[in-house]
C-alpha cells in the first residue's frame, strides 16, 4: 500500500530563504499545517531566539566544536524531491542504504524533509498501524499527535526538563519539515520491522525532522531508522541539521528501536531522541554512528512508569577527523525500574569522542537498578575519547553502578588469537569486530546487522563511510 | 656455564637428522630479569615429554617464550622448529609452522564466537580447502570432547569454566593438528570428570605426527598421558632428565632429593617466583572480574 505523497513543491522564496522568522512561518503554510503546530512552530522560532548559543564554557558544551557551523548560511528549505511509487524507483544512492530489504517490510524513505516512499506491510496495516509523513498525520490523527507532540521535547524548553540546553531542538520546532509518525495501536505487535531512511541531499539547506514513535499498551514494534546526507561541496559549509525523535512506549508495550547516523564525513548534525516508558514497558534502544563531521547525540530514556526496563547500547567507530559528542540521559522517576546502558566506541586517526552520561534515580525509584558503561577504543595514539559518567541518587534501596574505560586494543587477545595463527592485522581486526559484537547483535534485523558489521569492517580498514 | 651431566639434553632415540623441537641454551628475562638460564630439549615428533617443576620453576616461562610472547626476552641460545629459526618467527607464524600452546589461563574474547573463531584459525593454518571438511572435523572433535555444539556459538572463552576453557584448548589442538603441542599445566583448575575428559582427548591425538611438551607440577597428569621422557625443571635449569620413572620417584619424594643430588654437583640452583604464571594470572577479562558488572550488558 502506498499512502498519499502529494505534498506540494515548496514555494520559490522560501527555496532561497535563510533560516528566519518568515521562513519558518512560510514552511507552516507551505506543510498545510494546522493553527496549533503553527503556533507550536512560533514557540520553537522565539525559543531559538531567545536561549543563547552555547559557547566553550556553557556545561555540557565544553568540548564542542561548534565554530565549524555558521547558521547564517543555512538555507531553511531543501530542492524538492522526488516521490516514488516503488524501491525499485529511489535513486541509485538510497536504493544502496536501503539494501536487500528483506526482512522488514514496511519502508518510509524520506528525502529533503518530504516522504517519497511509503510502503506498509499487509499485516501491519491491517492490524491498524500507522506510518505516515507527520505533516500528514496532523491532519488524519489530530487529537493523538495533539496529545504527544513535544511533549517529550518541547519548542520552548521548560525548566526543569532533563536536558543541556534545547537550543537545537528549539531549532527542528521551527523549521521542521518532514519526519514521521508512526503508532501502533494497543496489543497490535507487529513481527516485522518498520524501516525508516531519512536522505538528505541538499547542501545548502539544513535537514529538520522531526518524527513522533507510539507504541500502545502491550503493542510491540521493532522501528529502524537510518540517517544519511549528501556530502558538501569542497571547502564549503557543513550540511548541517537537527533531528528530533520523540517515542512513547505505553503501559507493557515493547519497542526495539534502532537508530544508525551515517552521514556523510562533512556533515554537522544534532540528533535529540527522547523516549519514555510507561509501566512495566519494555525499551532495546540500539544507537549506531558511523558517519558526520560533527555528531552530537543527545540519547535520553525516561523510565516514568513502574518497573519499566530499558537497555541502551551505543556504537560509533570514528577516522579522519570525526568527533562524536553523545550525551544521555537515564531518569528513573519510578519504583523497581531498570535501565542498563553499554556504550562502545573505537576512534582512529584523530578522531575524537566525548561521552557524558547520567544515571538520575529520583524521590520514589526505591527498588530500581541503573548501571552505566562506556568502553572506549583509542585505535591510534592521535585519537582521543572523554568520558564522564555521572550518577545523581535521591532514594534508597537501589543498586547503580557506573563505568569507563578509554585505552587501545588489548594486547593479550591480539597475542591469544595469533597463537591460533592468525596474522596480527586479522587478529586486531577480529579483536574490533568482537568489541562491537554485543552492541550489533541486539539490533533487530538481520539485514542492518550485517549493514553495520560490514562499516564496521570498512573503518577498521581505513576505508570507511 | 656449567652443565651437570645429569643436566645434558636428552637424545631421543629416534635418530632422524633434524629433530622436530630443537632447544639449545635458552636463556628467557622478563622485565630484564633472568628466569630461564640456559635450557636444553630436544622433542621429536610420536614423543611425549614431561616437564616437571615446583612453583616458579620457570614453566610457563619457558612455554610463553616458545610462544613468542612480546613480554618474553630471549636473551641467548637458539630454538629451531623442523630445522627453521624459531626465535625469528612471529607468534602466528609459530602456529602456521606447527607449534601450540595449551594455556594455563586461556584468555576470553567477549564478541568473537568461538565457531567463527575456530573456522579463522584453520583458515589460517591450512588454506581455504579446510575451510570446506571444517564443520566435519568439528563434530568429530566435539564428540571426543564430549562438547556441546551449543559451545560454537557462545564468545570465545567467555564464561566458560575452569574446564571449559581447558576443553575448548584441547579442541583448538585437535584442529589445529599441531606438529608441537606444548600443555602449559592443562590439568590444574579441572575437577576429575573434566581432567579425564580432557586426558582422553590428548590421548586420541598421540601418534607419531605430534610431539607433546607437558608441563606440570603434579604427577597426576602423567598418571593419565604417559610420558615417554621426564624432565625436572627447578631454577630455570634442566636439573635432572629420564623416563616415566622419575616422574614416580619426585611423586614420591619430592624435588628436594634431586635439589640435594643437583647441589652435590656443584651446580647453583636458585628457586624463585615464577613470573610468567603471575603475569598471566593478571589479567582477568572474564565478566566475573568486571567491577562494572550488571544485570546484562555492563560487564560486555
Amino acid at each position: 500500500m502506498t499512502t498519499a505523497l502529494d505534498a506540494p513543491a515548496a514555494p520559490a522564496s522560501l527555496r532561497t530563504a535563510g533560516l528566519t522568522a518568515e521562513a519558518s512561518r512560510a514552511i507552516g503554510e507551505w506543510r498545510d499545517d494546522p493553527a496549533w503546530v503553527r503556533e507550536w512552530r512560533a514557540a520553537g522560532w522565539a525559543a531559538w531566539q531567545t536561549i543563547p548559543m552555547p559557547t566553550a564554557t556553557t556545561e555540557g558544551w565544553r568540548r564542542t566544536p561548534l565554530s565549524i557551523i555558521d547558521v547564517d548560511q543555512v538555507h531553511a528549505v531543501a530542492a524538492p524531491a522526488v516521490p516514488v511509487r516503488r524501491v525499485a524507483d529511489l535513486p541509485e544512492v538510497v536504493r544502496a542504504l536501503m539494501g536487500t530489504g528483506a526482512s522488514h517490510a514496511s519502508t518510509v524513505v524520506q528525502s529533503n524533509g518530504t516522504t517519497v516512499l511509503a510502503e506498509l506491510s499487509d499485516e501491519a496495516r491491517e492490524s491498524g498501524v500507522v506510518v505516515c509523513d507527520i505533516h500528514e498525520a496532523f491532519h488524519r490523527y489530530p487529537d493523538l499527535v495533539r496529545e504527544h507532540l513535544g511533549t517529550l521535547v518541547p519548542a520552548r524548553w521548560q525548566p526543569g526538563m532533563p536536558s543541556n540546553a534545547g537550543k537545537f531542538e528549539a531549532l527542528n520546532a521551527a523549521f521542521f519539515t518532514g519526519g514521521l509518525f508512526v503508532y501502533v495501536p494497543n496489543g497490535v505487535e507487529v513481527s516485522l520491522p518498520v524501516r525508516a531512511l531519512n536522505w538528505h541531499a541538499d547542501t545548502d539547506a539544513g535537514f529538520f525532522p522531526r518524527s513522533l514513535i507510539i507504541v500502545g499498551e502491550n503493542a510491540r514494534l521493532a522501528f529502524l531508522e537510518e540517517y544519511a546526507s549528501v556530502a558538501a561541496p569542497e571547502g564549503g559549509h557543513p550540511v548541517f541539521g537537527s533531528a528530533v525523535v520523540e517515542v512513547f512506549v505505553k503501559d507493557g508495550g515493547r519497542l526495539d528501536y534502532t537508530t544508525i547516523q551515517d552521514w556523510s564525513l562533512s556533515t554537522a548534525g544534532f540528533v535529540t531522541q527522547r523516549t519514555t516508558l510507561g509501566n512495566n514497558a519494555y525499551c532495546n534502544w540500539v544507537s549506531v554512528s558511523l558517519g558526520g563531521m560533527y555528531t552530537r547525540g543527545t540519547a535520553e530514556v525516561i523510565l516514568k512508569g513502574k518497573g519499566t526496563k530499558a537497555d541502551m547500547l551505543g556504537l560509533a567507530f570514528g577516522e579522519g577527523t570525526q568527533v562524536f559528542d553523545f550525551h544521555t540521559l537515564q531518569d528513573h522517576q519510578s519504583a523497581f525500574t531498570d535501565s542498563d546502558q553499554l556504550y562502545k566506541t573505537a576512534m582512529r586517526e584523530r578522531s575524537r569522542l566525548v561521552y557524558e552520561g547520567l544515571i538520575n534515580i529520583r524521590p520514589g525509584s526505591y527498588g530500581s537498578n541503573g548501571y552505566q558503561a562506556n568502553r572506549n577504543l583509542l585505535l591510534d595514539d592521535t585519537a582521543k575519547a572523554d568520558s564522564i559518567p555521572m550518577l545523581e541518587i535521591s532514594d534508597n534501596d537501589v543498586r547503580c553502578t557506573h563505568g569507563s574505560s578509554v585505552g587501545p586494543i588489548d594486547k593479550t587477545h591480539v597475542y591469544y588469537l595469533m597463537t591460533r595463527g592468525l596474522p596480527r592485522a586479522d587478529a586486531e581486526r577480529l579483536v574490533v569486530q568482537g568489541f562491537f559484537e554485543p552492541v550489533i547483535e541486539r539490533i533487530a534485523s538481520e539485514d542492518l546487522k550485517e549493514r553495520v558489521r560490514a562499516a564496521v569492517d570498512a573503518k577498521i580498514g581505513g576505508k570507511g563511510a | 656455564m656449567v652443565v651437570a651431566p645429569s643436566t645434558q639434553p636428552h637424545v631421543s632415540g629416534t635418530g632422524s637428522a633434524t629433530p622436530t623441537l630443537a632447544v639449545r641454551d635458552l636463556r628467557v628475562s622478563i622485565d630484564s630479569r633472568e628466569i630461564i638460564h640456559g635450557i636444553d630439549l630436544t622433542v621429536n615428533k610420536g614423543e611425549v615429554h614431561a616437564i616437571l617443576g615446583p612453583n616458579g620453576s620457570g614453566k610457563s616461562t619457558l612455554a610463553y617464550a616458545l610462544m613468542g610472547h612480546p613480554r618474553y626476552d630471549v636473551t641467548a641460545g637458539e630454538v629451531e622448529l623442523k630445522g627453521e629459526d624459531l626465535l625469528g618467527m612471529s607468534a602466528d607464524e609459530r602456529s602456521r609452522n606447527g607449534l601450540f600452546l595449551c594455556f594455563q589461563y586461556p584468555t576470553s574474547i567477549p564478541g568473537i564466537q568461538m565457531g567463527n573463531f575456530l573456522r579463522l584459525a584453520m583458515k589460517a593454518r591450512f588454506g581455504d580447502a579446510a575451510v570446506k571438511t571444517f564443520r566435519k572435523e568439528l563434530t568429530e572433535k566435539l564428540k571426543i570432547l564430549k562438547m556441546d555444539d551449543s559451545y560454537m556459538r557462545r564468545y570465545l572463552n567467555e564464561g566458560f569454566s575452569g574446564g571449559e576453557k581447558k576443553k575448548a584448548e584441547i579442541l583448538q589442538m585437535a584442529l589445529l593438528k599441531p606438529e608441537i603441542a606444548i600443555m602449559d599445566e592443562t590439568d590444574s583448575g579441572l575437577d576429575v570428570d573434566a581432567f579425564k575428559v580432557v586426558a582422553d582427548g590428548v590421548n586420541a591425538m598421540r601418534g607419531p605426527d605430534i610431539g607433546f611438551v607437558v608441563i606440570t607440577h603434579y604427577n597426576r597428569m602423567l598418571e593419565y598421558i604417559k610420558p615417554d621422557f621426564v624432565h625436572v625443571l627447578i631454577g630455570g635449569k634442566i636439573v635432572k632428565s629420564g623416563g616415566p620413572e622419575l616422574a614416580v620417584a619426585v611423586d614420591q619424594n619430592g624435588y628436594q632429593p634431586i635439589l640435594e643430588e643437583v647441589r652435590a654437583q656443584g651446580i647453583e640452583v636458585e628457586l624463585m617466583e615464577e613470573a610468567g604464571a603471575t603475569y598471566a594470572r593478571e589479567e582477568p577479562t572474564d565478566r566475573e572480574h568486571d567491577p562494572f558488572r550488571s544485570h546484562g550488558l555492563t560487564g560486555l
